[in-house]
């Protein structure tokens, strides 16, 4: 049984299609990267993935069953969007997570806290925007969820960043759980991609494996990408 | 995991409010002690601008109140905040319960903190005899008592018809607050359209009643006229915020557009 599927999935706003017949189908133990360009609509099926939106058409199963309340207790999805209460201080974030998710490791997150130099006396509204996308990563990955899933992780941080957050997400995972990475930074998380999803205008148009991918192709997934993407244009 | 979400809920919208009551305790024991500040102009002038104070400040609260809860739900549910609102493993029934009795409570709060200012800016002997006077007299007692019934019921009613509002309009894709405020305001005044026409109804079997809708409503006025009024008016209210309860709760369990 696959870990994660999307049968038929539609979603429209007013007439605009935004994702039109995608079907897919997440296993476990894998790290995904759902890749596409801006606006293809990559965060709308996470967004419906996690109930977020209201599905038109289609279904979403995890584990088999119905998106719901036993989904959400199993995955760990990391927004684009920093989306904790501002008057909260980190320890008051911590201790809602720890009363709402069974799977939240407390111990963990302290661990991480101290690898990003952040303090658990601060208050939330007082730190940047980049300081919150880290307490966010802590408070997703602190958790022994079955299914991660980013929303574009690396947006908006330097290279160096960049490395620190996939080398965070790596080490702090839990064995046999998938990840799903939702970016346009492929070159980025190539190196950790098990398998690829590309999206594009609503619609998944290529799926597989990372590594028979290149093989096939004889070039990087991010080569491809353009190839795909970017030359149709330049023809 | 209703608790909870209750609890942190009250905290959000309890650490503004909490100043805010805290204003109009000051102000409500200022104006009692400046009716000690006989002989000075301050004392002359603190006692006419006071009493004006002390009751901005009690609808600042219930005004506040109301403001704090549609706020907190439309974050919640519908803005940044709903990115982890709608991930929590909660169902959303449990999340508008949650809403809904946060509301309730931070309403009995805000009004029970207006009722204790204006006894301590407001209350003295004579108001107790004119007070006891009245209630000796049981039906002068029970509309007194119904009317603050009925003030309480109007401002659940009001907050609940901007929680309706508010999941109704983010149903749509565009226009969200507008559309929310459009549907408020003509739901407001629809609702008490229809208040209008129950109490109009029960005219046709009540000739005190059926009074008050022709040329000469001064002989409408009786105790017994207020009683039936009041009884309408509490139940109308009463059966509109279950209705708009179970409304606003078949809507939201169908699911949320999140920005």
């Amino acid at each position: 049984m696959a870990l994660l599927e999307c049968k038929h999935l539609c979603k429209s706003f007013d007439r605009r299609v935004v994702l039109n017949d995608v079907n897919l189908k997440i296993d476990k133990g894998k790290i995904i990267g759902l890749l596409g360009k801006n606006g293809a609509g990559k965060s709308t099926l996470i967004k419906l993935v996690n109930d977020l939106l209201t599905i038109d058409s289609g279904q979403i199963l995890f584990k088999g069953k119905p998106i719901g309340v036993k989904s959400k207790a199993h995955i760990s999805y990391l927004p684009e969007r920093t989306y904790l209460d501002k008057t909260m201080t980190i320890k008051q974030a911590f201790k809602m997570f720890s009363e709402f998710y069974a799977d939240f490791d407390l111990e963990r997150a302290h661990t991480l806290l101290a690898d990003l130099d952040l303090t658990e006396d601060m208050k939330i509204a007082k730190m940047s925007k980049g300081m919150q996308e880290k307490l966010q990563l802590i408070l997703v990955m602190s958790r022994d969820a079955d299914l991660y899933i980013l929303d574009e992780p690396l947006g908006g941080v330097d290279p160096a960043t960049r490395d620190h957050i996939l080398d965070t997400i790596l080490s702090n995972f839990k064995e046999g759980s998938s990840v799903i990475i939702s970016t346009h930074l492929i070159s980025d998380v190539e190196r950790i991609l098990d398998d690829v999803i590309f999206i594009d205008k609503g619609q998944i148009v290529l799926t597989g494996s990372a590594d028979k991918l290149r093989a096939k192709h004889k070039a990087s997934i991010n080569d491809i990408f353009r190839s795909m993407f970017y030359a149709k244009k330049t023809h | 995991m209703l608790r909870k979400l209750i609890k942190y809920d009250l905290l959000w919208m309890n650490r503004t409010l909490i100043i805010f009551y805290i204003i109009t305790f000051v102000f409500a024991i200022l104006m009692r002690l400046g009716e000690n500040l006989t002989d000075s102009v301050i004392g002359s002038l603190l006692r006419h601008i006071l009493p004006g104070f002390v009751i901005g400040a009690m609808i600042n609260v219930i005004i506040n109140a109301a403001i704090r809860i549609w706020v907190r739900f439309r974050q919640n549910c519908y803005k940044d905040e709903a990115y982890l609102t709608h991930t929590l493993p909660i169902t959303r029934a449990q999340l508008y319960d949650s809403k809904v009795i946060a509301a309730l409570i931070s309403t009995v709060i805000a009004v029970a903190v207006v009722i204790m200012c204006f006894f301590v800016a407001f209350w003295n002997n004579d108001m107790y005899e004119y007070f006891c006077s009245l209630v000796e007299n049981a039906d002068m007692g029970f509309i007194i008592g119904g009317i603050l019934i009925t003030a309480f019921l109007e401002i659940i009613y009001v907050i609940a018809v901007g929680l309706f509002s508010l999941i109704v309009g983010h149903r749509r894709n565009n226009n969200r607050v507008l559309c929310s405020v459009i549907i408020g305001m003509v739901l407001y005044f629809a609702l008490q359209a229809i208040l209008l026409a129950v109490i109009y109804c029960i005219g046709f079997f009540d000739d005190g009643i059926k009074a008050m809708f022709e040329s000469s409503p001064e002989n409408a006025i009786s105790l017994n006229n207020y009683r039936t009024l009041i009884i309408s008016a509490d139940t109308v209210y009463l059966v509109l915020n279950i209705c708009l309860y179970a409304l606003g709760k078949h809507y939201f369990e169908k699911g949320v557009n999140v920005d």
